[in-house]
């Protein structure tokens, strides 16, 4: 679903900016990382198109980790709120060394972690979803062959499945769809070796795999 | 489990391990607009600060401005006050004031606008450099400076018994 983002309220006349559904199409991602390092440089010397055109390409990745990670729409929205926060009070000191995707999903996972660690969360036992495991074992008995439908189920268990994952599964898994950066990245701000995160994506997906194609035998 | 080349596709993004259904997730317009505006107003809040630099080191150039003034002020006033001024007396302006008939070295001038002249009416067979108060001190200089001590001491004498105001003056 498109939306507009007026712009009215926050300035006089500016203009609308519109942010275009980010699509699937990482495999083909012809965002520059140098690019986004200009723009946030740009930014930092108060270009406020630059940074526009900055959170339109990361918001819909941003978010869906987040979501998927907090599994709660209100926490994935303050988190959100506040990783972009720290992108905006760091661009002084933000320096083009790494990808500015790196940068953006390294204060992602801190902030997730913080925000475990204030709720005094166990962040290796919220893999199980009770609300999103049950939707992994209910079927639709009145499953209509409508396209929509079936792509809501699918979508539901895929959710399901993803909630039954060890968070740390989950997180890198989640790195590796949405951040679009290499293991070795994910391994850096997962804060563990590239092995461990290999193998954590591994597991992850393993277990998303088999718990689909298990949905998939009763329906 | 998937083989091994087929997660090293997976990792690779060549190949997905199993269709991943879209799931439309994107951040609400509410969440965007607060967002953008958060960033609007960190930019403005930085436009602004020179302002707010000015009046931050302005306040210390202020206060060095007068310090500076009254440093000036009052050194000024502690050297206008290291002149001598004559005390003005009762007494003094009328022994003035008797000695003028008689023909008195002093000036017309009233004492309070002749401070350097002296307040004790001197005689007649008064040496020269008697009859102001700088060119006494000179002449005792002079005499200290020629060795003549006795005599320094003997016209400082002099000096201090004419100019009874200055008698007991620290600094002279």
């Amino acid at each position: 679903m498109n939306h507009a983002l007026t712009m009215d309220g926050l300035t006089t006349s500016e203009s609308t900016v519109r942010f275009a559904r980010t699509t699937r199409t990482r495999r083909v991602d012809v965002v520059s990382d140098d690019e986004d390092a200009q723009l946030m440089l740009a930014y930092a010397r108060g270009d406020m198109r630059a940074f526009e055109q900055l959170y339109a390409r990361h918001r819909g990745a941003l978010y869906r980790y987040l979501v998927r990670q907090s599994r709660d729409n209100e926490i994935a929205h303050d988190l959100f709120q506040e990783v972009w926060s720290r992108v905006i009070v760091n661009r002084a000191r933000y320096e083009p060394r790494a990808k500015f995707r790196t940068f953006l999903f390294t204060l992602a996972h801190n902030c997730f972690i913080d925000h475990c660690r204030r709720v005094k969360a166990r962040p290796s036992s919220m893999g199980v979803d009770d609300a999103d495991a049950a939707d992994l074992l209910r079927t639709d008995d009145s499953a209509a062959p409508d396209t929509a439908m079936e792509r809501d189920e699918a979508s539901r268990h895929y959710r399901a499945a993803l909630a039954t994952l060890p968070q740390e599964q989950r997180d890198v898994y989640l790195l590796h769809e949405e951040s679009d950066l290499s293991l070795e990245e994910i391994a850096r701000i997962t804060g563990v070796g590239p092995e461990t995160a290999k193998s954590r994506l591994r597991y992850a997906v393993g277990k998303l795999k088999a718990a689909l194609s298990a949905v998939k035998d009763l329906a | 489990m998937s083989g091994p080349d087929e997660f090293d596709d997976f990792v690779a993004r060549r190949k997905p391990l199993f269709p991943r259904p879209p799931d439309g997730l994107e951040p609400p317009a509410d969440l965007d607009r607060m967002v953008l505006r958060q960033a609007r107003e960190a930019i403005r809040s930085e436009t602004s600060e020179p302002a707010y630099h000015g009046t931050r080191w302005g306040m210390p150039v202020a206060i060095a401005a007068t310090v500076l003034v009254a440093a000036t002020i009052v050194l000024h006033v502690g050297m206008m006050q290291r002149d001598p001024v004559p005390k003005v007396t009762v007494q003094n302006i009328t022994q003035r004031t008797e000695q003028a008939p008689a023909g008195a070295v002093t000036t017309a001038a009233p004492a309070l606008a002749a401070p350097e002249t002296s307040a004790t009416p001197l005689p007649q067979t008064t040496p020269a450099w008697r009859r102001d108060t700088r060119s006494w001190l000179a002449q005792i200089e002079r005499l200290r400076a020629e060795g003549k001590t006795a005599e320094a001491d003997a016209e400082m004498a002099e000096y201090r018994k004419a100019n009874r105001a200055y008698a007991g003056s620290p600094d002279r």
